[in-house]
């Protein structure tokens, strides 16, 4: 008898450490997936914003690597595949949709190489010193291009050569229209960083906020995210993992393997792969800062490509006293096609657009 | 030497032997060298329309895995695994979970095997490294066929990685065999399903039913954009991640990733399995 209670007590013992065991694993499965996004925010040195982005702006690592994962919600579908033409556009067409992974190295400002790892393809931009190559699996393409040694930092079309240029650049087109507060510590890619959101004033901005996250020790921006007015996120590119030793030097040089075809690129269809000079648009913009409207007039009227007709077609047709046309609208930018061939694009409500066409 | 010890080695001895004859029998069984003969089959059949549409059309090579065949046979070991991972390589696995207990249960011999000096918890842990071996031995069957159906038809040379750079034909050789590794950890996993399943059941084919379905069910949730939340959480959601070892540097993240997602569902299926069988009744 006491045997037997005694096997009862050691096999419910037993089950109750199974179902211990169990438990602990789901806890521990989970905790370590969510152990990142519960940490407390981080305890760094307070910043005004001001000495925060002057901080971002002199930002100078010696090397990188990173990953970072890139999201959109723009209210797109996916888009079908073959419409837009040319095939750089459409891998930019692309990144409105869904999520990607880009993987990016940098060594000082020669080097440098962003990878856009899509499921088994990846399309790369490598700058070694002088030498400009880009890679596409998926058409088997690489493309060359030599930068001027004399002047390696200046590009033709007056682009930004480093990041924190970028930003500066950024900083006084929107500064005077942009309400700029720090809201706080936080954590990405495991490390503590700082938030900063950009306000656009404007009311007629479709951008509600945009919060950007700075690395506390070396001031690199680690990530961002985009909120449209409602508060919802449209856009996110956050870091997953970064390293900010050098990486190997084979990592920024590129051969292009037997077999596939390279072509010669000057510096100018490098940075302006869809426009050709003979048929580039011509642009004109309204407005400042954040609710700056891009007018092109593509001088065209017929689209001929019969996918891209149809979800033209599809989308709703708006007039005004600007004329006539179909409005594509998203959560993050509104687009307005005329029927006589013009093009209105801007982060701003659709009353905007109308206006800007007007002029 | 103590006694303790005497006994000790004389459990790990059974064990092994124990261990010795599941794989003895998983391998022996007629279905499973059928099913085995099929998965290379299957890569046959592959290498040989990728050969007629390449002699019909030559030159046109696009740049996904299957069309890059057509230029070196070694990448049929690729196309291969991207090709079976969906349904044929977990519907082997399946049929080997079905079996492992149910199976065992519905032959009558589950008791017989009980009544040896053996542990329930050491039959079950039997039984699971048979499916992991079973597993390994599938997803290295369809990548070895792939590179040997590929070079025999296309031949073989050096590799061209996702990322544009060369790969020596060894170098290649490697990231396949790493490649069907990885893809056996996740079918492994999904063993682990089945051997819980194959617990609940005493008919291996219900039990092989359901694990299949559990496979494609995941496949079907992980291919809805609308529970994308859900995707980072399904078994099956990184398992094509294995190209990332065609890149240069290799791409470690997800894989990494897709590990710790197969482990965690590996542990937590077998610890179920485990709860389950611990106090099953054995009838037959």
């Amino acid at each position: 008898m006491k045997a037997q209670q005694q096997s009862e007590t050691r096999r419910r013992t037993t089950r109750l450490i199974g179902a211990g065991v169990i438990v602990a694993l789901l806890l521990a499965s989970l905790t370590g997936l969510f152990a990142r996004g519960a940490a407390a925010d981080p305890t760094l040195p307070p910043l005004t914003p001001t000495e925060l982005l002057n901080r971002v702006a002199t930002a100078q690592v010696d090397g990188m690597s990173a990953t970072f994962t890139q999201r959109s919600d723009l209210g797109l579908p996916a888009l079908p595949s073959g419409i837009g033409g040319g095939d750089e556009l459409q891998s930019a067409l692309t990144l409105l949709t869904g999520t990607h992974t880009i993987r990016v190295w940098t060594a000082g400002p020669q080097h440098s190489r962003v990878s856009l790892v899509d499921d088994d393809s990846e399309s790369s931009v490598i700058r070694n010193g002088n030498q400009v190559w880009t890679w596409s699996s998926e058409q088997q393409k690489a493309g060359h291009a030599t930068i001027d040694a004399k002047t390696p930092t200046a590009r033709p079309t007056g682009a930004p050569s480093t990041p924190a240029e970028a930003i500066d650049r950024l900083l006084k087109a929107i500064g005077p229209s942009t309400e700029v507060t720090a809201s706080g510590t936080g954590y990405v890619a495991g490390r503590p960083v700082y938030q900063l959101i950009l306000a656009p004033k404007d009311a007629a901005s479709l951008i509600g906020q945009v919060r950007l996250f700075v690395d506390a020790t070396t001031y690199v921006p680690l990530g961002l995210r985009v909120l449209d007015r409602g508060g919802a996120e449209a856009v996110s590119l956050l870091a997953s993992t970064v390293d900010f030793s050098v990486p190997a030097a084979g990592v920024f040089e590129f051969t292009p393997p037997a077999g596939v075809e390279v072509t010669e690129l000057d510096a100018k269809a490098s940075d302006h792969p869809t426009g050709t000079a003979k048929s580039r648009p011509e642009t004109k913009t309204v407005g400042t800062g954040w609710t700056t409207v891009l007018v092109a007039s593509t001088g065209t009227t017929k689209v001929t490509d019969a996918t891209a007709k149809a979800l033209l077609d599809s989308l709703p047709a708006v007039s005004g006293a600007w004329g006539r046309g179909r409005l594509l609208s998203t959560s993050l930018v509104n687009v307005v096609l005329t029927d006589d061939g013009r093009v209105a694009v801007g982060a701003v409500t659709e009353d905007r657009l109308y206006a800007a066409l007007a002029r | 030497m103590s006694a303790a010890e005497k006994t000790r080695e004389r459990r790990v001895h059974r064990s092994g032997r124990l261990f010795a004859s599941e794989l003895g029998l998983m391998c022996g069984r007629r279905r499973n060298q059928v099913g085995l003969a099929t998965l290379f089959a299957l890569v046959v059949l592959v290498g040989v329309a990728l050969k007629v549409s390449a002699m019909r059309r030559p030159g046109s090579r696009g740049g996904d895995l299957v069309s890059a065949v057509a230029g070196n046979g070694i990448y049929l070991g690729f196309a291969g695994l991207t090709i079976e991972i969906a349904l044929f390589l977990p519907l082997a696995v399946s049929v080997l979970a079905g079996d492992a207990v149910a199976g065992e249960a519905n032959q009558g011999t589950l008791r017989y095997l009980l009544l040896a000096p053996v542990g329930r918890l050491r039959l079950l842990v039997v039984k699971a490294g048979a499916l992991i071996v079973g597993s390994v031995i599938g997803a290295m069957v369809v990548a070895a066929g792939g590179v040997l159906t590929g070079v025999v038809l296309f031949g073989a040379g050096p590799l061209i990685s996702l990322s544009g750079t060369q790969l020596s034909v060894a170098d290649g050789l490697w990231r396949l065999a790493l490649a069907a590794l990885y893809v056996a950890t996740g079918l492994a996993a999904l063993g682990m399903i089945g051997l819980f399943i194959s617990t609940l059941t005493e008919q291996p084919i219900a039990a092989t039913v359901a694990t299949a379905m559990v496979g494609t069910l995941l496949w079907v949730l992980d291919a809805v954009p609308q529970l994308d939340w859900l995707h980072p959480w399904l078994l099956v959601d990184r398992w094509p991640a294995f190209v990332d070892l065609l890149r240069e540097p290799v791409f470690l993240d997800r894989i990494v990733a897709g590990l710790g997602i197969n482990a965690a569902y590996g542990a937590v299926f077998f610890a179920l399995a485990w709860l389950r069988f611990r106090g099953k009744d054995i009838t037959s």
